[in-house]
C-alpha cells in the first residue's frame, strides 16, 4: 500500500473514523504503510499486538517516547491515566511485569498507554476488539471513548476486518471502506 | 565482498561514530552496560579452561615435541597467543556467542517493525539499540581478549611448570622481557577492530535480511559466516600492515 496515500487520506481527518478491510493482510499492509508514512509522528498506531519494543522494560516502553521528546511531566501524566483508567474500570497492568508476561489486551493497555503520555496528536485503534473476552471487550470500547473524551478534537481512526461495533459511536459517514477509500 | 561494503554498511559505521557522545545519556549508557554482560561477560566464563589449556599445549609442543627450550615456548606465548592466537579465537568464540545474539535481537525487531515504530515515536534506534550494541562488543573484544591472553599465558606457564617440570620464575622473567608494548597496542588494536566487525557485520545482515526475511537460521548462519570471514582477512591484512608494511619490517619476527 503507498504509504503517500495513506499519509494523505489521514490528514484530512477530523472526528472518529472507521476504516473496514477485507483481509488480514490487507490491514497489516495499512499498518506497515503508516509506521512509514510522512503521518508516522502524528497518528499513533495501537496495534492488536501492542507493538511494544523488545529491547526495553515495560514502563521504559509507556515513558520513553514521551521522555524522548523532552517531556519531564511524562511521569505525572502518566500516574493521572493510571487513575483515570482505574475509575472507569479498566484492569490496571502490572508496570513492573516482563514483556512476556502481558496478555495481548495489557499490551494494547501499555500502547495506549504510550500513545497519551506522549500526547499523540492523533490515534489509529487496531480492532481493538479482536480476539478479546467480554470484559476486555468492554475495557477495550472504553479506551476509545477515553481517548475521544478528553480529545474530542484529536482524530481517531478504527481499523477492523468487519463492521464497527456500535458501542464506538462512529457516526455512518465517517465508516469506510478500504476499496473506496484506496482505489 | 564490494556487495556487502555498500553506502548503507559505512553510514552505519559513520553514524555510529557519531552517535558515541550519546553513550554519556544514562539510559543509553544503562542498555550499553546490559548488552556487555550479555555479549562479553557472560561468554567470558566459558574461556578459563580453554586458554589454560592453549597456553600449555603451545609450551608443552615447543619442549617436547620440537624438543627446543623454555626460551622458544615463551617467544610463541607472546607473538603466537598475544598477537595472533588470542585475539582471533577470542573473535570466534564471541562470533559464535554474541554475534548470533545480536542478529536475533535486530531480525526480530525488523521483523516486528520495532524500529520503524521507534522512528515513529521519536527514538532514535541508531542511539538505543546499533549503538549500545556494537559499543559493548567493541569493548568486550577488548576486555575478552585481554582476558583470555592473561589466563593463556599465565595458566600455560603455571601448568607447564607443574607438569613439565621447568622453573615458573625463569618463564615469568623470560616472558616479561620478550612481551613489547608494541604487541600490546598490535593486539588491542586489533581486538577492537574485530569487536567493531562483531558488532557491524550481524547488524547489517539482519537489517538486509529485511521484514519478509522466511528463514531466520539462514540470517543468522550468513551473519556467522561473513563476520568470521571479514575478521580473518582483516587479521592478516592487520598483520602485514603492521608488521610488513608499517614498521618496514623492522619490527621483525
Amino acid at each position: 500500500m503507498d504509504k503517500e496515500a495513506v499519509s494523505a487520506w489521514l490528514s484530512g481527518l477530523s472526528g472518529a473514523h472507521a476504516l473496514q478491510f477485507d483481509r488480514e493482510t490487507e490491514r497489516a499492509d495499512f499498518l506497515a504503510a503508516l509506521l512509514r508514512s510522512p503521518s508516522a509522528g502524528s497518528w499513533w498506531a495501537i496495534p492488536a499486538d501492542g507493538g511494544l519494543l523488545s529491547d526495553f522494560e515495560l514502563l521504559e516502553n509507556v515513558l520513553l517516547p514521551a521522555l524522548a521528546k523532552g517531556d519531564s511531566r511524562a511521569g505525572t501524566r502518566l500516574r493521572r491515566w493510571l487513575e483515570r483508567l482505574k475509575t472507569c474500570g479498566v484492569a490496571p497492568i502490572p508496570l513492573a511485569a516482563p514483556l512476556a508476561a502481558l496478555s495481548p489486551w495489557q499490551a494494547r493497555v501499555a500502547a495506549f498507554l504510550r500513545a497519551v503520555v506522549a500526547d499523540a496528536p492523533a490515534l489509529v485503534f487496531d480492532d481493538t476488539c479482536y480476539g478479546l473476552h467480554l470484559d476486555e471487550r468492554r475495557q477495550a470500547i472504553l479506551l476509545h471513548g477515553f481517548f475521544r473524551h478528553y480529545f474530542p478534537f484529536r482524530p481517531t481512526v478504527y481499523v477492523t476486518l468487519s463492521a464497527p461495533p456500535p458501542e464506538l459511536n462512529i457516526p455512518a459517514g465517517n465508516c469506510h471502506r478500504h476499496d473506496t477509500v484506496f482505489a | 565482498m564490494a556487495t556487502f561494503w555498500r553506502s548503507d554498511t559505512l553510514q552505519l559505521i559513520a553514524a555510529v561514530a557519531g552517535s558515541v557522545p550519546s553513550l554519556r545519556q544514562e539510559r543509553v549508557r544503562t542498555v550499553f552496560w546490559q548488552q556487555f554482560i550479555r555479549l562479553g561477560l557472560d561468554p567470558a566464563a566459558s574461556i578459563f579452561f580453554r586458554a589454560a589449556m592453549i597456553g600449555t599445549i603451545i609450551i608443552a609442543y615447543v619442549i617436547k615435541v620440537l624438543a627446543s627450550n623454555s626460551g622458544m615456548a615463551i617467544d610463541f606465548l607472546v607473538y603466537a597467543v598475544v598477537r595472533e592466537v588470542g585475539p582471533l579465537l577470542t573473535a570466534i568464540l564471541l562470533i559464535l556467542r554474541s554475534s548470533v545474539l545480536v542478529t536475533g535481537d535486530v531480525l526480530q525487531m525488523v521483523q516486528r517493525d520495532e524500529l520503524a515504530r521507534m522512528r515513529a515515536m521519536g527514538i532514535a534506534p541508531l542511539v538505543h539499540v546499533f549503538l549500545p550494541r556494537i559499543a559493548a562488543l567493541t569493548v568486550a573484544c577488548v576486555v575478552v581478549t585481554f582476558y583470555f591472553e592473561l589466563i593463556a599465558v599465565m595458566g600455560g606457564i603455571v601448568l607447564a611448570s607443574l607438569v613439565l617440570d621447568i622453573s615458573l620464575v625463569g618463564m615469568l622473567t623470560g616472558f616479561v622481557d620478550t612481551l613489547h608494548l608494541v604487541d600490546l597496542v598490535y593486539s588491542l588494536i586489533k581486538s577492537a577492530a574485530f569487536g567493531v566487525l562483531l558488532g557491524v557485520v550481524p547488524c547489517v545482515v539482519a537489517l538486509r535480511a529485511g521484514r519478509t526475511a522466511s528463514d531466520p537460521v539462514a540470517v543468522v548462519s550468513r551473519s556467522m559466516m561473513t563476520t568470521l570471514m571479514y575478521v580473518t582477512l582483516f587479521n592478516a591484512l592487520f598483520a602485514y600492515l603492521v608488521y610488513g608494511v608499517l614498521f618496514f619490517g623492522i619490527v621483525k619476527n
